[in-house]
């Protein structure tokens, strides 16, 4: 099981999913399918129409950059993280 | 039994929410709810006049997009979806919710950016989207603002509530006559840069209802529906400005925030922070500003955020882009502040509810 930590706006959402959520997940986007029907609703806040990444999150997967194509293994660490957008 | 005003404010750092009784004199502040996190464009309350009904906010957050928010106890606690609020894999991703128009029976339309419409029947659980208004030939014909290109506003006939009337900046006003499946563009007033719309209250006559607007380039009213349209910005200290509310029962009474456009500087002329009223359907006009700042206004009062109330006398209320409340308990002619250090104040919106 991939380990994935989720941001804390991001949790204020989500209440039941706490910061740390653990998936049966072979790919970035992968994750997010599984979030999302753990915790309904969450695909729509991560994604944007086409199934794109919002515009400022961040994917990283063991401290590397990732795109929703990255492979997981089974012992990974996912963090999705908000950039810096302003306002 | 005595009745309680909720007013409902949408900053750009979540939603605040003031209450206080038929007086309307000292207000109780609460927010901000939503979190800070998220630009709240508007409120609507859902509820018959006397229940306690389910309150909805049009919101965007800058990482997580926008959504809607529903709330059944007040605005304490929220839930969200935008679920299928898009115009699809291939369509523009949907910026912002702009305005909320409950109707009955968990029945919500919701106008975005870029200008189209979607209607919730589960109460704002999920969406579809209405495409008729944004079809190609009519979009085509459309061009983005400072503010982008919002459908902001979406009107319903008071005993048919199938009609309705939209207003896309800058694209014109539209009317429907059967819940948004068929819609005809309306002439334009001044232009098509519709900056607020507005129905009279009971001015229904045969050619259809009275409706106002604030364009770019002046206000205009309307006595058949949007059919021709008549120039009453004359009296005005400038034709330019954003919001326009109508009087709860009085079809010939309007409030405006006339507000300087030269070199896009959006404050009141000569910085004397008033609303415009008048009670002869814009034939004539009068500055009320009887309890409001003397010293010069650097600020602005934007498309929502200008407000009545149903009670008689009607409340006005309205809400600086400076984060600035101000509230007037009989019908504009005095003023005072609610709340003077509030996030820039995007919307203000008022429901009764039972005591």
């Amino acid at each position: 099981m991939a380990t994935v930590l989720l941001p804390r706006t991001l949790v204020e959402l989500f209440p039941a999913a706490g910061g740390r959520v653990d998936v049966d997940a072979r790919s970035v986007g992968d994750v997010i399918e599984r979030l999302d029907a753990a915790y309904p609703g969450m695909g729509d806040r991560l994604l944007d129409a086409g199934s794109r990444l919002r515009r400022h999150l961040l994917l990283f997967v063991d401290q590397e950059r990732a795109t929703l194509d990255t492979a997981v293994g089974p012992r990974s660490e996912v963090r999705i993280i908000p950039a810096l957008s302003g306002g | 039994m005595s009745q309680r005003i909720l007013l409902m404010i949408g900053t750009k750092k979540g939603a605040f929410f003031a209450e206080t009784d038929e007086a309307r004199r000292g207000w109780r502040l609460r927010g901000p709810r939503i979190s800070g996190t998220w630009t709240v464009y508007s409120l609507a309350y859902g509820g018959r006049r006397g229940d306690r009904g389910r309150l909805y906010a049009a919101a965007s957050s800058n990482w997580y997009g926008p959504a809607v928010w529903w709330s059944d106890d007040l605005g304490e606690t929220w839930a969200h979806s935008s679920h299928g609020l898009t115009y699809g894999d291939s369509g523009p991703a949907v910026e912002q919710i702009w305005c909320l128009a409950p109707v009955d029976g968990g029945t919500v339309y919701a106008g975005v950016d870029p200008a189209g419409l979607f209607h919730s029947q589960d109460g704002g659980q999920t969406w579809s989207h209405l495409g008729a208004l944004r079809a190609r030939g009519t979009r085509d014909s459309w061009r983005r603002t400072n503010a982008g290109l919002p459908l902001h506003a979406v009107l319903l006939h008071p005993h048919d509530r199938r009609r309705l009337w939209a207003a896309v900046g800058a694209g014109g006003v539209y009317t429907s006559p059967d819940g948004g499946e068929v819609w005809t563009r309306l002439p334009d007033a001044g232009g098509p840069c519709v900056h607020a719309l507005a129905l009279a209250p009971e001015a229904t006559s045969a050619a259809g209802p009275r409706l106002y607007q604030q364009g770019h380039d002046g206000v205009f009213r309307s006595d058949d529906g949007g059919r021709t349209w008549l120039d009453v910005s004359a009296g005005l200290p400038s034709r330019f400005g954003f919001p326009l509310a109508t009087h709860p029962r009085d079809p010939r009474a309007l409030y405006v925030v006339p507000l300087d456009s030269a070199g896009a500087r959006r404050a009141p002329p000569d910085g004397r922070l008033a609303v415009w009223r008048s009670r002869d359907a814009g034939s004539t006009w009068e500055s009320l500003r009887q309890g409001l700042p003397d010293e010069p206004v650097h600020a602005g009062v934007w498309r929502a955020a200008l407000t009545t109330d149903p009670l008689d006398p009607a409340g006005v209320y309205f809400g600086t882009n400076t984060g600035q409340l101000y509230a007037s308990p009989d019908e504009g002619e005095t003023w005072t502040a609610v709340a003077p250090y509030l996030p820039p104040i995007l919307s203000v919106s008022a429901a009764v509810l039972p005591e």
